[in-house]
């Protein structure tokens, strides 16, 4: 038996439940959106009309649209960069050989990733309470009370307030891949560099950063993807406000939905994977050189 | 020498337990005004209740919409994984071993799947069309659609390390491609559907967006959006939220706490190898 | 461009709901059967009781049962019952916000039209006028007038030797005054967002209406007037931004709550706030209705040289879907809850001042307060309701204006806004 003719023996009705599910109800609408998002389309019109790139236009020339834009960048960006950073300072912490405990403080940091981003958002609004949040009640019994603040509240820090409860709950998952990838990483490197003299510093450059290559890559791509649809934790913490403070693409679609203007929201979406795929390829393909360079 | 490793090594379990405490003191909050009254949890002190009650409890757990939402979670989650993994498997046993045309478009396909998001305003709309917005099948089948794309990859992936050679053989012997792919690949496959079944299920049963556009009948909504509906009402008494949501992450901490390894491992080399 | 026309069909959904009606249309020979039950549509922030009350005893005359469900309220409600048209899950009746863009949002071929219906003649004349499009009617009236205003707190008045102010510089002196003795003068309920489109609604009738009298409400109905163009409206939000900047709002206003604000209001903490009549009733659910009788007050918005003009929120409506599978028997449980004894349970639960003939009800101090002003004629209806198209995501755009002070934008976008959704609702001019 040939292998072309072997491998054709295989029955191709297998892929037929994939094929069938996911066309249905993932290809089929992101195809629509696009003829969709060219429409009028809205809860009050019985007939629906071509209008090219109206909403388009109408979307970038809307003020809550642009701010809701940046919004989504900062956000995006802020916690991918913290998480990160804070990730791999504690995979590498936990990493030391001579620590005790580590499973269990990997365990305890890991946790808040495996809670529904909306019972961390409620939670966190009980936090962030000006008056009585544990937040600021602890800031005041250490001394800091000048930087007690109303976090959710004030226009200023409530993007920031909502950057930080997101980079709590997702911090443990950056760490653990690092750990995963500073695990992988042998030993005898850094043996070897000791007997040559580097020291921490250079050994963290040289070694391991080069070589968790990987993690970096995943890490920072998921977690860019991940932030730009960012949806719950915002809706619950401050529902955009103040004002558009910090409306994001996901809060910004679900209001043009409840207004009915349907036509609109799904070209919003359209932007927002467009933003996904120009921002997430890129740095793709770029973290993916480094590591094969690497 | 030691006695700088020491200190090294003290102030480290230092920063980990200050760590911890900044991971955990949110929730033990939580869990101590839960047992507070509605005055004293309005505080949101660590302190211990003055006059520990179970009230929050007694009033939680006497709302049917708490065992509904469950009961839908789990009717929704179940389903949902189990038709993953099996079509995943199926779909990546032809994929990786066929190396055909229609494997590889639908692969490509897939892999749009996981950048792009999905578009809600479109997708109530067909299934509006198609009578099936608002019922159990509809959002299992939408739940199914989405989580498909990172099994398949992840199984596809896992495939390689599986023999033709024992295909081969099967063949030989008379067997059908359906009793091999059931009796001999699915059994090799323990390892990732573990992974994709503990991915999938995380990510549906915390899900949020879902449930919130598609379906608008209450008594279907799982437990999670459930806590969306309980919170506007009941949001000045801080002692019943928290009880509420005491209750609903509490078996998500009990599997978390037993499974953690397997979690951890799951939620992270599924990334990796996706 | 050359625009395409594509005709979007809404799918024929034949949904039976189990808890309807068994029977088809009316057969020609004994007239319409009889349904074990009609569903009656309602916002979940209706009280239910009095309907509750209301339909037992329909039941108890008639042998029908009426299953109420509540929708979520807000811009939520509406749409949801689009929703329930485009599928054609028709409930028999349901009610919903003032006027007669209320027909055209939901399509007046899609309402039953019940012109000439007996149930009108018990209409006051000026709610039947409010109900009438293109010279038919397609809702009955439901509920009472109410009023948006600037409720007080009569200790708090007294403390300070205030009265009723006879004009804004009076007003503003008041709350000067307040805060120098120590109370909040205003208080704004920002975080929960719609509190604050109060003080534009009733600053309109005040300081907008005698501007562009009732022909530039017309031309704003039409888009021949754009909101950004009248300067009467920008001096309302200038006044609005100076009431935050001279101090008048409590400290940390941004995270003031609806709650809150009836709490302190109640509990004289508080002078004014900006409110409308629906918070009556909550007031008294927790206070108690002598309390709130004695001590909360209400003026409505004064002008520069008089005590201004009250703002009158119309009753409520109940629609009925033409190809409802009840009409005539959803049309007689519209009679039945519009009967006057009827009504005057629904005001044993509720406020507001009823608009059908022969109704008993106690009005309240301030009730009274509000009927004097109607009757002097110094009483315009909330602009909202005489227009069709809607000052959409309003509360978000004041708030962000408190955040800037920046009375431009607000007006730009609220402009942009309305222009936006009468386009969207089709309608003519837009």
């Amino acid at each position: 038996m040939t292998i072309s003719s072997q491998r054709s023996r295989y029955p191709n009705w297998f892929l037929l439940p994939t094929i069938l599910v996911f066309g249905f109800l993932f290809v089929i609408p992101t195809l629509t959106s696009f003829y969709y998002s060219l429409t009028d389309w809205n809860i009050n019109r019985r007939v629906i009309t071509f209008i090219g790139f109206d909403n388009f236009i109408e979307l970038f020339s809307d003020i809550k649209f642009r701010a809701t834009l940046s919004n989504t960048l900062t956000y995006a960006f802020s916690v991918t960069f913290t998480r990160n950073f804070l990730g791999l300072f504690l995979a590498i912490l936990l990493n030391i050989a001579t620590l005790r405990g580590k499973n269990l403080f990997r365990t305890i940091i890991f946790l808040p990733y495996v809670i529904a981003p909306v019972v961390i958002g409620y939670l966190f609004t009980a936090i962030y309470n000006p008056s009585q949040g544990i937040l600021n009640q602890g800031l005041r019994t250490i001394g800091l009370g000048f930087l007690a603040k109303d976090w959710l509240n004030d226009p200023n820090i409530a993007l920031f307030s909502t950057i930080m409860t997101d980079v709590w709950r997702t911090t443990g998952f950056s760490m653990v891949i690092y750990l995963a990838g500073l695990q992988a990483i042998p030993q005898e490197l850094y043996e070897s560099a000791a007997i040559d003299g580097a020291n921490g510093m250079r050994r963290l450059a040289h070694i391991t950063l080069p070589l968790l290559a990987p993690s970096i890559t995943i890490n920072v791509v998921l977690a860019l993807i991940g932030t730009m649809k960012v949806f719950v934790m915002i809706l619950v913490l401050t529902n955009g406000g103040p004002g558009y403070a910090t409306e994001v693409m996901n809060t910004y679609i679900m209001s043009t939905f409840s207004l009915g203007l349907y036509g609109s929201g799904t070209a919003a979406n359209i932007i927002l994977s467009l933003l996904i795929i120009t921002i997430g390829l890129p740095v793709l393909l770029l973290l993916r050189r480094r590591e094969v360079e690497l | 020498m030691t006695a700088q490793r020491h200190l090294q090594h003290t102030l480290l379990i230092l920063l980990c337990i200050i760590l911890s405490a900044i991971i955990l003191t949110p929730f033990l909050m939580m869990l101590v005004n839960s047992f507070k009254d509605v005055r004293e949890s309005a505080l949101f002190k660590l302190s211990p209740p003055s006059n520990p009650t179970l009230e929050n409890y007694i009033t939680v757990l006497s709302k049917p919409y708490f065992w509904r939402g469950l009961r839908n979670s789990l009717i929704i989650t179940t389903f949902a994984t189990v038709f993953v993994n099996l079509f995943a498997s199926m779909s990546a046993f032809i994929i990786q071993r066929k190396e055909g045309k229609l494997g590889k478009i639908l692969y490509f396909a897939l892999f749009a799947g996981i950048i792009v998001p999905i578009s809600i305003i479109p997708t109530i709309q067909l299934m509006m069309q198609t009578k099936i917005h608002n019922t159990y099948i509809g959002i299992i089948l939408f739940y199914v659609a989405i989580n498909l794309p990172f099994s398949v990859f992840l199984l596809a992936g896992f495939m390689k390390t599986v023999p033709r050679e024992i295909d081969e053989a099967a063949v030989i012997e008379g067997c059908s491609y359906p009793r091999l792919f059931m009796l001999l690949i699915i059994p090799l496959l323990r390892t990732p559907i573990v992974t994709s079944t503990i991915v999938t299920v995380t990510a549906i049963w915390n899900d949020f967006t879902a449930p919130f556009y598609l379906i608008s009948d209450s008594k279907k909504w799982p437990i999670v959006i459930s806590v969306y509906n309980f919170v506007s009402q009941y949001y000045t008494n801080w002692g019943t939220v928290f009880a509420f949501m005491m209750m609903v992450i509490l078996p998500v901490l009990v599997v978390y706490a037993l499974l953690q390894k397997h979690i951890i491992a799951s939620l992270t080399t599924g990334a990796v190898k996706g | 461009m050359i625009p395409l026309e594509v005709r979007h069909r809404v799918s024929q959904s034949l949904i039976l709901k189990n808890s309807l009606a068994i029977f088809a249309a009316p057969s020609v020979e004994v007239g319409p059967k009889k349904p074990s039950s009609l569903t009656v549509v309602v916002p979940n922030t209706t009280i239910l009781d009095p309907l509750e009350k209301i339909f037992a005893k329909y039941t108890a005359e008639v042998g029908i049962k009426v299953e109420i469900q509540a929708l979520p309220a807000g811009e939520e409600y509406g749409r949801l019952l689009q929703t329930r048209f485009a599928t054609k899950d028709y409930p028999d009746l349901f009610t919903m916000d003032p006027g007669t863009k209320q027909y055209t949002k939901f399509g007046v071929d899609r309402l039953l039209e019940m012109t000439g219906d007996p149930l009108f003649d018990n209409v006051l004349e000026a709610s039947l006028d409010f109900q009438r499009y293109q010279g038919k009617l397609y809702g009955a009236p439901w509920g009472g007038t109410g009023t948006y205003g600037v409720y007080y707190n009569k200790d708090v008045f007294a403390a300070i030797g205030a009265k009723p102010p006879v004009n804004y510089a009076d007003f503003l002196s008041i709350l000067r005054r307040a805060k120098a003795a120590g109370y909040i003068p205003v208080y704004e309920a920002s975080k929960t967002e719609w509190p604050l489109q109060v003080f534009s609604l009733i600053a309109w009738p005040t300081f907008v209406d005698p501007a562009i009298g009732d022909e530039g409400v017309q031309r704003l109905e039409v888009n021949e007037l754009q909101l950004n163009q009248i300067p009467a409206l920008r001096d309302v939000f200038s006044r609005y931004v100076s009431l935050r900047d001279a101090g008048l709002f409590q400290s940390g206003y941004q995270a003031g709550t609806y709650e809150e604000q009836m709490e302190l209001l109640a509990t004289g903490k508080v002078a004014v706030a900006f409110q409308i009549s629906n918070f009556i009733p909550s007031l008294m659910a927790k206070f108690g209705q002598d309390y709130v009788s004695e001590k909360i007050g209400w003026f409505p918005l004064p002008s520069d040289t008089d005590q201004g003009i009250a703002m009158l929120t119309p009753a409520h409506q109940i629609l009925v879907p033409r190809d409802g599978k009840n009409t005539d028997w959803a049309m007689d449980l519209v009679r039945f809850m519009t009967k006057s004894e009827n009504q005057a349970i629904y005001f044993d639960y509720n406020a507001g001042i009823p608009v059908y003939k022969g109704v008993e009800k106690e009005l309240l101090p301030y009730e009274m307060d509000v009927l004097a002003f109607d009757q002097a004629g110094k009483a315009k209806i909330n602009v909202q309701n005489r227009l069709s198209s809607s000052f959409t995501d309003f509360p978000k755009i004041l708030q962000n204006m408190l955040i800037t002070g920046d009375v431009n934008t607000a007006l730009n976008l609220m402009d942009e806004n309305y222009r936006r959704t009468g386009k969207a609702r089709a309608l003519p001019g837009f």
